[in-house]
């Protein structure tokens, strides 16, 4: 799974913002902030990954617990699905 | 982890602009992509002929606006408008519209919406801008005619205002009301409404500004004038009505802006020149040239270090004065006195709030 084309994740005055670009403005009905876990994650869906990829990763970098690291990035991927800007593979 | 998805426009602008104040970050840009339009508006307040803009320097070029709009992406802009003149007047409109479209911004647009060829309308339904602001100048191909100089001008608003609304975007109807077409007002509040689009209108216009001639002073509403208009709109222009303005003003005392412009907002006017807003002849900083970032410092600086003129600091009557800077600066060419014409108003309105003063 990706983040669709055509979405720009931008850090405005130290918040991240998601932000719709091109044609995807069409289907432009909010708008997306991140903390800063949100963020490394989104940048890590710029290119494929897995559920389990993104665990790994977020046990790389931050100090947490495996079942809150699980937990965490389902409840990522679940508000990336329902945003409907997940592209699975 | 949390993902918000904000629904609440103004509740996420108020968090985003508190903390673009505090950290100085341009959050709010505006270019103007040229001093030219298709209608010939008496009291318009920028409008260039080719040859008075082939006097001043030359328009930026579509490379040079994708430029600033890669460097102002990079310096924190989100919300971008486009304006002119009439953008659209530009033949490549398209490729700068798209290409900053491109860059991560909420683009609005303001337009006459006179010229959105069947090109353009495909190219807005395949990119919609986040907004647009939509001139309209009379509720009537004759008012057309009195204001813009082309009656046929009517019927190709109303066509571009419908095309527009047609994509589901916000709508705004904005509206320059002078002697020309205040007798359309009434039916310009009931074409938005009938229309479903927002209305904001101006009525106390500006002198023309960065080398623009116009006849503004003979079309603009006199103080009475205004008053009327103004009482029209209120219903009532009781001592409650303008309390707060008063308290507005209090908040901002010592500002020599209450608005954004320097803070979180700057313009780039059609030869490239940043500037706090479009009013403002000087200062000036040239981004092309001297980068956008030391640009932006230099506006915000200087923008910092302008003052008021000390009549309008002194003046006890400030509450109920209608004048920014940039209209003062328009007016006399200089900040060191007050504007003659927003002096009279602001008496006009003062009285009007203190008749038994008067009388005694």
């Amino acid at each position: 799974m990706k983040i669709k084309d055509n979405y720009i994740l931008r850090e405005i005055a130290g918040s991240y913002m998601v932000i719709p670009c091109g044609e995807e403005l069409q289907n432009f009905s909010g708008m997306i902030t991140l903390n800063e876990t949100g963020a490394f994650l989104w940048k890590l869906l710029t290119t494929q990954q897995t559920q389990e990829s993104l665990v790994a990763a977020l046990l790389e970098e931050y100090d947490v617990e495996q079942s809150l690291a699980e937990q965490d990035v389902a409840a990522f991927l679940n508000a990336m699905r329902e945003g409907g800007l997940l592209v699975d593979a | 982890m949390r993902a918000a998805f904000y629904d609440d426009w103004a509740a996420l602008k108020d968090k985003l602009s508190a903390a673009a104040l505090d950290q100085g970050v341009p959050l709010f840009g505006t270019f103007e992509l040229t001093p030219f339009c298709n209608l010939g508006c008496k009291m318009c307040y920028m409008r260039l002929s080719k040859e008075e803009a082939a006097a001043i320097s030359r328009p930026l070029s579509c490379n040079d606006w994708l430029a600033l709009g890669e460097a102002a992406q990079k310096s924190g802009t989100l919300f971008l408008l486009l304006t002119g003149g009439e953008a659209m007047l530009r033949p490549d409109f398209p490729e700068i519209y798209e290409g900053l479209s491109r860059m991560g911004f909420l683009i609005k647009l303001y337009t006459n919406a006179t010229l959105v060829t069947p090109a353009l309308q495909a190219l807005f339904r395949r990119i919609p801008p986040s907004a647009v602001g939509i001139s309209i100048y009379g509720a009537s191909p004759e008012t057309y005619e009195r204001v813009t100089g082309q009656k046929e001008a009517y019927e190709k608003a109303m066509q571009g205002l419908d095309f527009f609304l047609s994509l589901s975007i916000p709508v705004q109807i904005r509206t320059t009301i002078s002697k020309l077409n205040v007798s359309d007002f009434d039916a310009l509040c009931a074409m938005a409404t009938e229309k479903g689009a927002d209305f904001v209108y101006c009525s106390v216009l500006s002198a023309a500004v960065r080398g623009a001639k116009s006849d503004v002073a003979s079309v603009r509403l006199a103080p009475k004038e205004l008053l009327a208009l103004r009482a029209h709109v209120n219903r009532d222009l009781s001592p409650e009505t303008l309390r707060h303005i008063a308290e507005d003003k209090d908040a901002c005392a010592g500002e020599a802006f209450s608005c954004t412009a320097g803070k979180t907002s700057y313009v780039i006017t059609w030869e490239g020149r940043m500037r706090p807003c479009l009013l403002f002849d000087r200062p000036y900083a040239e981004p092309l040239l001297c980068g956008f970032s030391a640009a932006w410092d230099a506006i915000k600086n200087a923008a910092n270090k302008i003052t008021a003129p000390p009549d309008c600091r002194a003046c006890k009557k400030s509450a109920y004065c209608t004048a920014c800077l940039g209209a003062i600066q328009a007016e006399n060419r200089h900040l060191d006195e007050p504007s003659a014409y927003h002096c009279a108003w602001g008496e006009c309105l003062y009285d009007a709030m203190h008749p038994k003063e008067e009388e005694a």
